[in-house]
């Protein structure tokens, strides 16, 4: 019985190439419904197969799913979705309001709706003065800004963009988020497929890191960050080894105490166990500089993941 | 009810747009148009040709010893045959189709270009339906080129032969027909080799090999026909000599003439007929094995002659036929030549009887058999190609 509340809801979800190689070894995901969504991972992680996939481009090896609460698959439900894919290659011989027109109608919208959607789009994605010129004389950041506008043109409930920012300057990358910002507001669910972890980070609710071919974190950026979560001391001399084998004794069991020359860090999320640290040291007539929380940034735990993937051989392509 | 005319207006709505990108496609494609405006030219360049009693015209003026004039051909009869003859298989048929393989050789290889076939995957159009309705578009295009010539020709034809032709329309499915044989094939190679200039290439090749089938099967039926008939030939002069030799057995002792010169001839004949049964026993092995090969093939060149057999009357055919073997005739005796069959196989190619055999053996063959083996063969390479393009993964 599909959940109602999930968008994309995928279970061992697998594809092997010919020659044994295995793209994707058991994916199983979840995406809420008016959430966005990052799906990160290194090159060759099988990120773009499992978007393709859930797209109809590619045929899985094995796939337990819905998409918007429909076999993944199910042909008449992708009219419900709009996609962009990577490096995406529009007719050259079409104007950006052909391609929106075209691709409008290839996902069954009516020609009224497609007209009144076109120049909204346009609009949206700051194309209009180039609506009517050929796209052969787009730039790669015009290109995406179409893309993005085909990819919005039948009003889907579900929108998978693979790369979205591509060759899109900061001034446009902004722009970008602020439509799938204002997309999310409107209740639409975003899948995002990006290199871009400064980007993601910004506007997805939670995210999924997958290396080689399977899901190794999954989650919200807190969640995932929880582990690593910890409490910065800046201070103006290094505490001598009695201060620090006391500041350990008043920590509570289980949190962790990390000191480097005149910095510490004390592994916890609760400011409750950093009174006591700061009681010692100023007892000890050590200045405290800064006292800060820090959440490790997305790059960073993508770093991390992946860095812990390869410690235990998970190579992409390889057989499991 | 509402569901189900919201799918068929989705349908609609897609099919629509498919037709207006194929147009678009073929539009910013030069080619296409210089081909409609070449095949529009070659058309009216029909209107400068003319026939009278000394011979055909050109704009005007007569080119006297040319092989027509009115009183061995009617006018309407002449543009008809310069129309099956000329315009269709070697303009339509050749030159024409060489160009419009090269403007719709790239439809499907740059369709399933990687980032341009995910947008298309992605909506929610079957596979199958979208291969399809690509590939009957391309062949829209095609036979939307054939209209226009024809409609020009069957212009012309009024004009200039006094007779409106409707039958020159019917080379509209004929030479679509005939050009979705190696389009099919193209669009296969297409699909395997995703290289508009590999797809192209091979086809072309391919296009070759059948017109050497076809000129095998049509010189070998002829020389089949040809050989047959000097074993014919021979029967009968072996007959005429062994009359004589009976004849003259039959006479009283006194009135018997020395028949050995009869019975050395009727001997050596004897001798001879048992090679050119060989022969043409031999020849016709190949013919029918060329014939086997070709049974599975399209058949290009066939499909195209239909047009002749439907345009043409016999008799006019046959008139003008029975002229040229006339003139060839007397150029043999002009220059010594002996105007009897002889020994050789090839001078049995130009009688009457073995250009029947070939009339009735080759021009005999079945519409159903020309158009349904060709179409078996179209559709499977279709079938295999769409098999391709709906199983593989992008």
């Amino acid at each position: 019985m599909p959940d109602a509340s999930l968008a994309i809801n995928l279970t061992n979800v697998e594809k092997v190439y010919r020659g044994k190689v295995y793209a994707l070894r058991g994916v199983n995901m979840r995406v809420n419904r008016g959430e966005v969504f990052g799906l990160l991972g290194p090159n060759g992680a099988g990120k773009s197969t499992l978007v393709k996939i859930m797209m109809t481009v590619v045929k899985p090896t094995h796939c337990q799913g819905q998409l918007l609460g429909e076999e993944v698959g199910h042909k008449a439900t992708l009219a419900r979705v709009g996609y962009l894919p990577e490096n995406h290659r529009f007719p050259r011989y079409m104007t950006g309001r052909q391609i929106l027109d075209f691709f409008g109608a290839l996902s069954q919208t009516p020609r009224t709706k497609r007209k009144a959607r076109i120049d909204e789009l346009l609009e949206t994605v700051g194309m209009t003065s180039w609506a009517d010129k050929k796209i052969s004389i787009y730039s790669k950041g015009m290109m995406q800004r179409v893309g993005l506008a085909q990819a919005l043109i039948h009003d889907p409930d579900l929108i998978l963009l693979d790369e979205p920012t591509d060759g899109v300057d900061p001034v446009g990358r902004r722009e970008i988020r602020d439509v799938l910002l204002s997309l999310k507001r409107k209740g639409k669910t975003i899948f995002i497929n990006s290199h871009l972890l400064s980007e993601l980070e910004l506007i997805c609710d939670r995210v999924a890191i997958l290396i080689g071919g399977k899901v190794a974190k999954q989650g919200t950026i807190d969640e995932l960050a929880i582990a690593r979560q910890h409490y910065y001391l800046d201070l103006s001399q290094a505490p001598d080894p009695a201060i620090l084998e006391s500041i350990r004794r008043c920590l509570p069991e289980g949190i962790t105490l990390a000191a480097n020359h005149s910095s510490l860090q004390i592994l916890t999320t609760d400011a409750a166990h950093v009174q006591p640290v700061i009681d010692l040291l100023r007892s000890a007539q050590i200045v405290i500089k800064r006292v800060h929380p820090v959440r490790p940034s997305l790059e960073e735990l993508f770093i991390e993941a992946v860095g812990h993937s390869s410690a235990v051989g998970a190579k992409p392509g390889a057989q499991p | 009810m509402n569901l189900q005319s919201t799918e068929k207006s989705g349908f609609g709505t897609q099919t629509g747009a498919l037709l207006v990108d194929a147009y678009r496609d073929l539009q910013s494609r030069k080619l296409f148009w210089l081909t409609l405006v070449l095949s529009l030219l070659v058309a009216g360049i029909f209107g400068l040709v003319g026939i009278n009693e000394n011979g055909i015209s050109i704009a005007g003026r007569t080119l006297r010893g040319t092989p027509f004039n009115s009183n061995l051909i009617a006018p309407a009869e002449f543009f008809k045959l310069m129309y099956t003859t000329l315009a269709i298989p070697v303009w339509l048929g050749f030159l024409a189709t060489a160009l419009a393989l090269v403007s719709v050789g790239g439809l499907f290889p740059e369709m399933i270009t990687s980032g341009s076939i995910e947008l298309y995957l992605s909506r929610p159009i079957g596979r199958l339906r979208l291969f399809l309705t690509k590939y009957v578009f391309a062949l829209l295009f095609t036979a939307l080129q054939v209209l226009l010539f024809s409609a020009v020709s069957f212009i012309v034809i009024g004009l200039r032969g006094g007779i409106w032709e409707f039958r020159i329309f019917l080379a509209v499915p004929l030479v679509t027909l005939f050009f979705s044989y190696l389009y099919c094939f193209c669009v296969l190679l297409g699909i395997v080799t995703r290289s508009t200039l590999a797809s192209i290439l091979f086809t072309v090749i391919f296009w070759g090999f059948l017109y050497v089938i076809h000129v095998a099967d049509l010189q070998l039926t002829t020389f089949s026909a040809a050989a047959e008939q000097r074993v014919a030939h021979q029967q009968q002069l072996i007959q005429m000599n062994q009359k004589l030799i009976d004849q003259n057995a039959g006479l009283p002792a006194d009135r018997r003439g020395n028949m050995t010169a009869f019975e050395f001839q009727r001997d050596k004949q004897r001798e001879s007929l048992a090679d050119y049964q060989q022969t043409a026993d031999e020849l016709r092995w190949w013919q029918r094995l060329i014939l086997t090969i070709n049974t599975p093939l399209p058949k290009t060149n066939e499909t195209i002659s239909l047009m002749n057999r439907w345009l043409i009357s016999p008799d006019a055919m046959t008139a003008v036929e029975d002229d040229q073997r006339q003139r060839r005739e007397a150029f043999r005796a002009r220059i010594g030549a002996t105007s009897r069959p002889g020994e050789n196989v090839r001078q049995f190619v130009d009688t009457a009887e073995t250009q029947q055999q070939i009339d009735e053996e080759y021009g005999g063959r079945k519409v159903a058999r020309i158009i349904g083996t060709s179409l078996g063969f179209e559709a499977a390479i279709l079938g295999l190609a769409a098999w391709v393009f709906c199983r593989r993964d992008y």
